[in-house]
């Protein structure tokens, strides 16, 4: 071991610095670094946190959410259905329904959903064409129904036994669901009523008030994955990117011929981008996108180049005859050099068409949705212009940035979005993303993935 | 090795004691680097990183788990390591070769030679030997924490020492190394 000891002596013997390691050399560097550490330490923070907050909701979702969606009918639909049975039929049946519902038959339970429906329709046809009904029944009615206006929990309701006898002052819109649509929706819905909320009459012959039978918010049929299987939503989205190119940002050059900083600073960009996302479960989606980015740079170069030039019939030599004196001139080509100074600053723009597959997660609360999602994505088309170092020049291009080698460059993306409906179909939504490059866009050694980071809003609609 | 007051003012984020520390440990730190790096451009690039790292988690200094030199050396080891995997240099070969342990080159059995003719062998050893071959013999770390550091199982860690070992003794056969040593056995 001793030898190894001397051999670790040896290698960690001190030194002096050299001295461009000097503390006055090196602490702007240092400084500049403990800034990029610390930002993406920050960076990090600000994935975490959402991240943090999108699974507590998840989380907090799947402890507490029962098997049954439950989906809002628009307020327009609540206030349809008045009836005057004294709540008597309504609780029987309501208390038929439960018991199927405890059972779990979602097949009878759908059933009567369409029974109702069907007699609602024809309770609307019926009540059109009738003629308004004594005063006495319905104060008669009121009345008895008041006693049980104290019921003030919300209940559940299918009416198998929905009379046919369309009661005065009651006005019945056909309000829940079309029997047509009931077939074809990827919804399928109940009918909840509060038994316990009184209106006003809406007919304005009304005396007294009625009891409203609100349709509240039910929909407890049980969806399986099927239901949303192939559903779609087709949004379109557009924001602002920041990005880092990647290591390869600064470069110095300090050759004989050549001494320069030549440096690329990231400016913000934006993009386009059309995404499809298709359900594949209730929770779970696979997205399609395509995205149109448009970066900027601004590409510096401060430098001092010495640049060798051929010149022809020059004086390359003057031969003199040492009898007669006499001097001859000899012309050829002949090397010259010259120092070029040059200072440069140009903006560049780089255009990326990416195609993205990301699978992800989603969950609905009421008009909101929270979607996370992460996949690869495929460089389809990459096109700029500017201004660029390639083979000891500074080129100008137009097209192809000359050191973007021609393979396809993959990465992998991740996204977080909110989704907002503002109507059945419609919705607004915001969109954070993240995209890196796992392969480098440059053809040369140097290392270059670039990142980016875009905030997007967006529309969209759901089929 | 600094003092305790420095270390606090260091915390504080005192820009005077970032540069005393910086100039009593840069010596020693910068023989940690040296042999990692050889172009000077990477050396002076890993000494900021280091040292950007080493203020920015100053305040996780334990004196009670350990020396603050032994505290900056791990930091250092552990940034190189960083570096060189960052630049995709640092390519071990990841194949695990079922060598039988009687037939493993012992690091005795190197000792034939001079220090400094192996100081100087391993300037010219690939990356991948070289860095374990310092992880394992000067910096002294075991198989199972090199492992952890680059990612690869600690037999991989054992057998690239090995493979290190023998890439010495197969450089060092040259005529006037046979002449001074025999061939290494």
């Amino acid at each position: 071991m001793a030898y190894y000891n001397k051999l670790r002596d040896n290698l960690r013997k001190e030194d002096d610095l050299p001295s461009d390691m000097s503390w006055e050399e090196m602490s702007d560097g240092i400084f500049q670094k403990m800034g990029k550490k610390e930002k993406k330490r920050r960076v990090i923070f600000w994935w975490f946190v959402p991240m943090l907050i999108v699974s507590g909701f998840v989380g907090y979702y799947l402890m507490t959410s029962t098997n049954e969606p439950n989906i809002e009918i628009p307020k327009d639909i609540k206030e349809n259905m008045v009836k005057e049975d004294n709540g008597q039929n309504i609780i029987a049946s309501e208390k038929a329904l439960i018991s199927d519902r405890q059972k779990g038959d979602d097949a009878v339970i759908l059933t009567k959903v369409m029974n109702i429906n069907a007699k609602a329709n024809q309770l609307i046809n019926q009540k059109e064409s009738s003629n308004e009904g004594s005063k006495g029944a319905k104060i008669a009615a009121q009345n008895e129904h008041n006693e049980d206006s104290n019921i003030s929990e919300s209940v559940t309701l299918i009416n198998s036994d929905l009379s046919n006898q369309v009661p005065e002052n009651t006005k019945i819109i056909d309000p829940l669901i079309n029997v047509s649509n009931i077939t074809n929706a990827k919804d399928m819905i109940k009918v909840e009523l509060i038994t316990s909320i009184i209106r006003p009459n809406i007919r304005s012959n009304s005396e007294t008030l009625l009891p409203v039978l609100e349709v509240k918010s039910i929909i407890p049929l049980q969806k399986d994955s099927k239901t949303y299987l192939g559903s779609m939503d087709i949004s379109l989205t557009s924001g602002v990117i920041f990005w880092k190119i990647g290591s390869s940002a600064n470069l110095k050059l300090n050759t004989e011929q050549h001494k320069a900083t030549i440096s690329e600073k990231e400016l913000p960009g934006y993009h386009i981008a059309l995404h499809n996302e298709v359900r594949m479960s209730k929770y779970f989606f696979l997205k399609t996108s395509l995205d149109y980015q448009k970066w900027y740079s601004e590409f510096y170069y401060s430098g001092t180049k010495i640049n060798s030039l051929e010149v022809d019939n020059v004086i390359v030599k003057v031969e003199e005859n040492l009898l007669s004196g006499e001097k001859s001139l000899i012309r050829g080509k002949a090397s010259i050099y010259e120092t070029v100074d040059r200072t440069l600053r140009h903006r560049n723009e780089q255009n990326s068409v990416l195609l993205s597959l990301s699978p992800g997660y989603q969950w609905e609360h009421n008009k909101w949705s929270f979607k996370t999602s992460a996949g690869l994505f495929f460089t389809l088309s990459k096109f700029g212009n500017g201004k660029t170092l390639w083979n000891d020049e500074i080129v100008a291009y137009d097209g192809v940035m000359p050191q973007y080698n021609d393979k396809m460059q993959i990465g992998y993306l991740s996204s977080l979005n909110v989704k907002y409906a503002i109507s059945n179909r419609y919705y607004v939504q915001s969109m954070i993303g993240y995209h890196k490059f796992i392969s480098n866009i440059n053809a040369e050694n140097t290392i270059s993935k670039p990142s980016i980071f875009n905030i997007s809003l967006g529309i969209g609609v759901q089929f | 090795m600094i003092a305790n007051s420095t270390i606090s003012q260091c915390v504080k984020g005192d820009q005077q004691a970032y540069s005393l520390l910086y100039c009593t440990c840069a010596p020693y730190i910068f023989t940690i680097i040296k042999n990692y790096f050889t172009p000077e451009d990477d050396r002076k690039d890993a000494m900021q990183e280091v040292f950007a790292q080493i203020f920015l988690s100053i305040q996780n200094f334990d004196e009670a788990k350990g020396s603050f030199k032994s505290w900056i050396s791990k930091i250092t080891v552990y940034q190189c390591i960083a570096i060189l995997r960052k630049k995709d240099k640092l390519q071990i070969s990841y194949h695990l070769e079922v060598v039988e342990e009687e037939n493993y080159d012992t690091l005795e059995s190197l000792e034939k030679l001079s220090v400094s003719d192996l100081e100087k062998m391993l300037v010219d050893m690939p990356l991948g030997y070289k860095t374990i071959f310092l992880l394992s013999v000067i910096d002294e770390y075991s198989h199972k924490e090199i492992g952890e550091l680059l990612g690869i199982s600690p037999e991989t860690s054992r057998s690239q020492l090995f493979r290190a070992i023998k890439w010495i003794k197969s450089n060092i056969i040259n005529d006037i190394n046979i002449m001074r040593y025999g061939i290494l056995q």
